[in-house]
């Protein structure tokens, strides 16, 4: 006769909540009435701004958000992550970890704005909203909202447009001529933002002024009447500095720091950008250590700017598609992501984008074992919303400007005397025109953005013993029997984990003074206990390449002899380790 | 004593053989009695000791350190120059020795290139090469491997870098290898066992061979590194606490996630003050590796310039490199005599990434190895036979016939033994196999090849073989792709209009840049402005050029202007490289 012991174990103790005070506020709005920390969504900020936000929210949430410095850019910015956790609960590094970083691209600047609004939603929340609670209790963010410091700060002191600079401000010779940084573009006009030279060559240019908006210029394809066009494109806004004959053509740096990780690192010649060897770039670099110093990450989000997209690798299709169990895992997010960010797609990099060989969420996923996403923040579908028509054209961005920016966000073509060009006119949309959202729907964006991280991080492990049941098998045997549970969609181990080792297996122990464990294993069948796939050494200490499976268990039997208390226990890198206290009579 | 004279005869030979068809440097030095200092063998030494001799060299060579390894000692490098105004702006060849780690005596042999620098600066065939090109010589580029050698328990390993858990037991480093029997080296460990892959050579049963089970042979040895099996694993010394090699640890076809390529490329300080040496002194153009790895001996694998057109193309050495790569090998084989191939692959190895990635001429050398060759008989046998036979073709064996119909040849590691066998002085090369009673397997045997077997050569020989290394050496600074104004001449049109005409050549063998660096475009083209003085303007013409691609061998770019000048003072031009020199000129009137 076997005799039945059930006892149900309610596991990864936690600190209860603190009792929430009577809700006043208005908790159906994300950011309640009254926020402790006043930050208005509705502005980009610049370097020492966007600090000086994360540090109030310091010292404010002492008990949950800290900061540390990781490295130093190249112009000796400081590269700081801001660690989110409540320690009461556990240390940082002892929970599944959430690493959000923005604006590695220098002009892609409000993935900064939304790592902080992840950190302000959290801790405006915590205490007020049971999953924020459970999360801040049960998880760690890593947030680093600057990758490329010195980019961002160029990009608001400089005269730019929307696409640059993405690089950061290691010198770089692009042209090859043994000079570095010498023919950037030039400021001619003095707006702040580098538009446009148009000259007016009658009858011997490609293009015309388009009859309903001189603004815009229409191409005049060779005709057979002959008729040719009025003006000329000549470029960027500048000279040729270093009067080699060509314009613009070696601005500061020239590098792109989201080719530079070392999964699929091609050099320069095959992935323009890339440097002379991997994380080249100190930024990179140091935050590449930070990855490999925390296991704990289980989740990564790059915020990027622009087109509306949720991007997940491979980079390139010779790398081959990723494993099935977890393309099941992207598939999931980036579907909920498509919900939850209307003119989103959730695509995949090489396929849907271009190729791209040593991007840092490549990076994350297929050295590291991390369910990693690029998100790139704002589409200008979102303009007119669901009015395709309005969105579509060349004249889109006009009518938008005109209608609700009042013409504000375009300098008008204006005459210049150029020296070599002799007159041209200058003009076009400004940098924060196109690639940024305007002011009111930046807070849309930075929210929806931010939930679809903190998504992520729900989805981080979270294990559980479900049950431990000891039976009597007579002669002084016993058998245990543990079921483990994974509650989350993102299984405690990775597929691409397992099939690479990539950092520790799983471990499944069984501990008690009294008693020897004679063997243990994995059940490969729920209903019949003897079919075990058991271990050949250390029965006691059970490892697992495959790990927990995203909302799934793990069925453990052990046989024992002896009797008294023990201890069933999991532990792994990405989740918090539990326990269970086991009785053999 | 007979065979180190017999080699020294040969090389000689051969040397005076190769007279003809190489130019200058070789054919100078040939003809002077080498140094006293030259016949001293070349042995190696533990770092701190090839530091301190590195230190003291003075003389034409500038101490200059370049960074630490992981456990803190001094990388360094020694750069040789003649009196040249600005020698480090010269063409720069970079001799780089053990990478590996486990090539001590390249270190000695690296080292002893530069003495040899320093000591003979003051002859016409090194002040000549000195005058015209910069040396850098790093002679141990990998300390932390290179101190095994002198370690109180010897053991040949490359890695230097941090462990993974190799047996994924959840554990790393927990089961390194140890000299059981105390004997101060790492060898092996066999195992009589049905699961092993291992048979005793039937021709020697002291070496081992892989049990081909299609001729119905069941192994008996299973093989470990010597060692415990501490974590009780049934396997033995299979998880060291280090795991990354500075070797493997470049990015040139890196291999992610496996164990000695380290965590991410240049993860191995070594690695990176390697690279960051490179990066810093763009005048080097060509690079000598010694290691275990060869691209002279052996053609490289090549790629012809159409596999080149995918984005991410097959790995290789671009074919029109290949061919040139490929003249070095017969001048090397006829200066050093080597003919036994290297070690090691390409992945992720500096020498791959000085080419592939640098557009970096890589030379990789591998000076010596166990020789598979029958021994000699002797000098005297020999020479009678090569009398004999009227050739060079090499004397038979007289048990020949014999062993034809065995039919079977001794496995390599049985020619090794064979020649140990042969040479009284070199037994420690080989640990006979001893029993050894195990605390987890019982009964085994420990024994095998000696830790650096393979990488010493013999003391008697080490001198002459260093002596060839240099030679060849001295050999490739004439090869160094030069560009020079040959001419800049003006043609007066008539009142202060003049035509320019300028021509560019590069007379030396080399091109301005090889087929890797055309494609990486890691080193930049050379640069010709013309520059014009306050009296001058430029009526026609292109006002800088950028020259890419020269070929060797006399090479040509040519370039027209039509200038106004009052004096042809006012027009100059100047040409500027990044290893390939510079020069500059006013314009004459053409006659
Ligand atoms: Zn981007």
């Amino acid at each position: 006769m076997n005799t039945l012991l059930l006892s149900l174990a309610l596991l990864g103790a936690q600190a209860a909540p603190a009792t929430p005070a009577p809700d006043k506020s208005f908790s159906g709005l994300a950011a309640g009435a009254a926020p402790r920390v006043e930050i208005a969504w509705n502005r980009l900020y610049d370097y020492d701004e966007i600090h000086a936000h994360l540090d109030r929210l310091v010292a404010l949430y002492p008990q949950f958000l800290s900061m540390q410095v990781i490295g130093h850019s190249v112009e000796n910015r400081e590269m700081r992550v801001y660690t989110l956790t409540n320690p009461a609960t556990g240390a940082h590094d002892t929970k599944p970890a959430m690493w959000v970083d923005g604006n590695i691209h220098g002009n892609e600047v409000q993935g900064g704005e939304a790592v902080v609004y992840v950190a302000w939603y959290l801790l405006e929340n915590y205490g007020a909203v049971p999953r924020v609670t459970e999360l801040v209790d049960g998880a760690t963010f890593y947030l680093c909202p600057m990758l490329n410091p010195d980019g961002r700060a160029s990009w608001f002191r400089d005269a730019h447009n929307a696409s640059s600079s993405r690089s950061g401000r290691q010198p770089f010779d692009d042209d090859g001529d043994g000079l570095y940084d010498e023919d950037g573009s030039d400021d001619l006009d003095g707006d702040g933002s580098i538009t446009q030279m148009r000259k007016y060559t009658p009858g011997v240019g490609n293009l015309r002024l388009n009859p309903d908006d001189p603004r815009l210029m229409d191409p005049v394809p060779p005709n057979e009447r002959g008729v040719r066009g009025d003006w000329t494109m000549l470029g960027s806004e500048g000279f040729d500095n270093d009067g080699d004959g060509r314009n613009n053509e070696d601005a500061v740096g020239g590098y792109d720091m989201n080719r530079a990780w070392p999964s699929g690192w091609q050099p320069e010649w095959i992935q323009g950008g890339a440097g002379p060897y991997p994380l080249y770039w100190p930024e990179t670099r140091c935050v590449a250590r930070f990855w490999i110093a925390h296991p704990n990450i289980a989740g990564v989000q790059s915020y990027h700017n622009a087109g509306g997209m949720i991007l997940r690798g491979p980079g390139y299709e010779a790398f081959g598609e990723y494993p099935r169990d977890d393309v099941a895992v992207y598939d999931e997010l980036g579907r909920d992501g498509e919900a939850m960010l209307p003119y989103y797609r959730y695509m995949i990099i090489w396929k849907d984008l271009y190729s791209v060989f040593g991007g840092s969420v490549t990076y994350a996923y297929e050295s590291l074992g991390v369910i990693s996403f690029t998100n790139e923040l704002w589409n200008t579908d979102q303009m007119f919303g669901d009015r395709a028509e309005q969105n579509s054209g060349r004249g889109a961005n006009h009518k938008f400007d005109d209608r609700l920016l009042m013409g504000a966000g375009f300098t008008p073509w204006r005459k210049f005397n150029h020296p070599l060009y002799g007159e041209v006119e200058i003009g076009g949309f400004k940098k924060d025109v196109g690639r940024v959202p305007p002011s009111f729907l930046i807070e849309e964006m930075t929210h929806r953005n931010a939930l679809f991280a903190i998504r992520h991080a729900e989805a981080m492990p979270k294990v559980s013993i479900v049950s431990t049941v000891v039976s009597d098998l007579g002669g002084g045997l016993s058998a245990i029997d543990v079921e483990f549970r994974n509650e989350r969609i993102i299984p405690t181990r990775t597929a691409r984990a397992a099939q690479k080792g990539i950092g520790k297996p799983d471990l499944f122990t069984l501990e008690g003074a009294g008693i020897e464990v004679l063997a243990g294993g994995f059940r490969t069948d729920r209903f019949r206990p003897e079919r075990l796939d058991f271990a050949e050494r250390e029965p006691a200490a059970l490892r697992s390449e495959r790990g927990i499976p995203g909302r799934g268990e793990v069925r453990v039997r052990w046989i024992v002899r002896g009797r008294g208390d023990a201890t069933v226990r999991w532990q792994g890198e990405k989740a918090r380790a539990v326990s269970a206290p086991v009785k053999l009579p | 004593m007979n065979q180190p004279r017999a080699a020294a005869a040969r090389a000689l030979a051969l040397a005076a053989l190769c007279v003809p068809l190489f130019a200058q440097a070789a054919a100078q030095s040939d003809e002077q009695a080498p140094p006293a200092s030259a016949s001293k063998p070349v042995s190696s030494a533990p770092h701190a000791e090839l530091l301190a001799r590195a230190k003291a060299l003075g003389g034409v060579a500038t101490w200059t350190p370049y960074g630490r390894s992981r456990q803190g000692r001094e990388l360094f490098a020694l750069r040789i120059a003649g009196a040249a105004q600005k020698p480090e702006e010269l063409p720069a060849i970079l001799v780089v020795a053990n990478v590996d780690g486990t090539q001590p005596w390249t270190s000695a042999l690296a080292l002893q290139h530069a003495e040899q620098l320093v000591a003979r600066a003051a002859e016409p065939t090194v002040s000549a090469l000195l005058a015209s090109t910069c040396i850098y010589v790093v002679p141990c580029a990998n300390p932390d491997a290179h101190e095994r050698r002198f370690a109180a328990v010897q053991h040949e390993r490359e890695a230097t870098g941090p462990g993974v858990d190799n047996d994924r037991d959840g554990r790393s480093g927990e089961d390194p290898a140890s000299d059981l029997n105390g004997d101060g080296r790492i060898t092996q460990l066999r195992v009589r066992d049905p699961r092993g892959e291992w048979i005793a050579d039937p021709l020697d049963e002291r070496a081992l061979v892989k049990a081909d089970k299609t001729k119905g042979e069941r192994g008996v040895w299973r093989v470990w590194t010597e060692g415990r099996d501490l974590d009780r694993d049934e396997r033995v010394a299979e998880d060291e606490p280090l795991d990354a090699c500075v070797n493997r640890n470049f990015a040139a076809e890196w291999k992610e996630l496996a164990p000695e390529s380290g965590a991410f490329p240049t993860d191995e300080p070594e690695t990176l003050a390697l690279c960051e040496f490179v990066l810093q002194r763009p005048q080097i153009a060509l690079v000598v590796t010694y290691g275990a790895f060869d691209n002279l001996v052996e053609k490289p694998k090549s790629v012809a310039a159409d596999a080149l057109q995918k984005r991410v193309p097959q790995a290789g050495v671009v074919e029109a490199d290949a061919v040139l790569l490929a003249e070095y090998g017969k001048r090397y084989a006829e200066l050093t005599g080597v003919k036994h191939k290297g070690r090691g692959g390409d992945a992720g190895s500096w020498q791959t990434w000085a080419y592939a990635h640098r557009g970096l001429w890589s030379l990789a050398i591998n000076p010596w190895d166990l020789p598979l060759d029958a021994p000699e008989k002797s000098a005297e046998a020999k020479s009678e036979a090569k009398a004999e036979d009227g050739a060079a073709a090499p004397a038979k064996p007289e048990k020949d016939p014999k062993e034809k119909k065995d039919k079977r040849e001794p496995s390599e590691d049985a020619k090794r033994l064979r020649w140990i066998d042969a040479n009284a002085d070199e037994s420690w090369r080989f640990v006979p196999w001893q029993a050894f009673e195990h605390p987890e397997l019982g009964a085994c045997e420990i024994g095998g090849f000696a830790p650096f077997a393979r990488n010493e050569p013999p003391a008697a020989r080490s001198a002459e073989l260093a002596a060839a290394q240099f030679e060849f050496l001295l050999t490739l600074g004439a090869d160094l792709p030069r560009v020079r104004i040959e001419e800049f001449t003006a043609k007066a049109l008539g009142g202060d209009l003049h035509e320019l005409r300028a021509r560019i050549v590069n007379p030396s063998r080399l091109p301005l840049q090889n087929a890797s660096a055309l494609r990486t475009e890691a080193v930049r083209p050379a640069r010709l402005d013309l520059e014009l003085g306050a009296g001058a303007s430029l009526v026609a013409g292109e006002r800088l050029h950028l020259i890419r691609a020269l070929d060797g061998s006399g090479g040509r770019f040519e370039a027209r202007w039509l200038v106004r000048a009052a004096s042809l003072a006012d027009v100059r031009l100047k040409l500027s490289t990044q290893h390939a020199g510079s020069d500059a000129r006013v314009a004459e009137l053409a006659r």
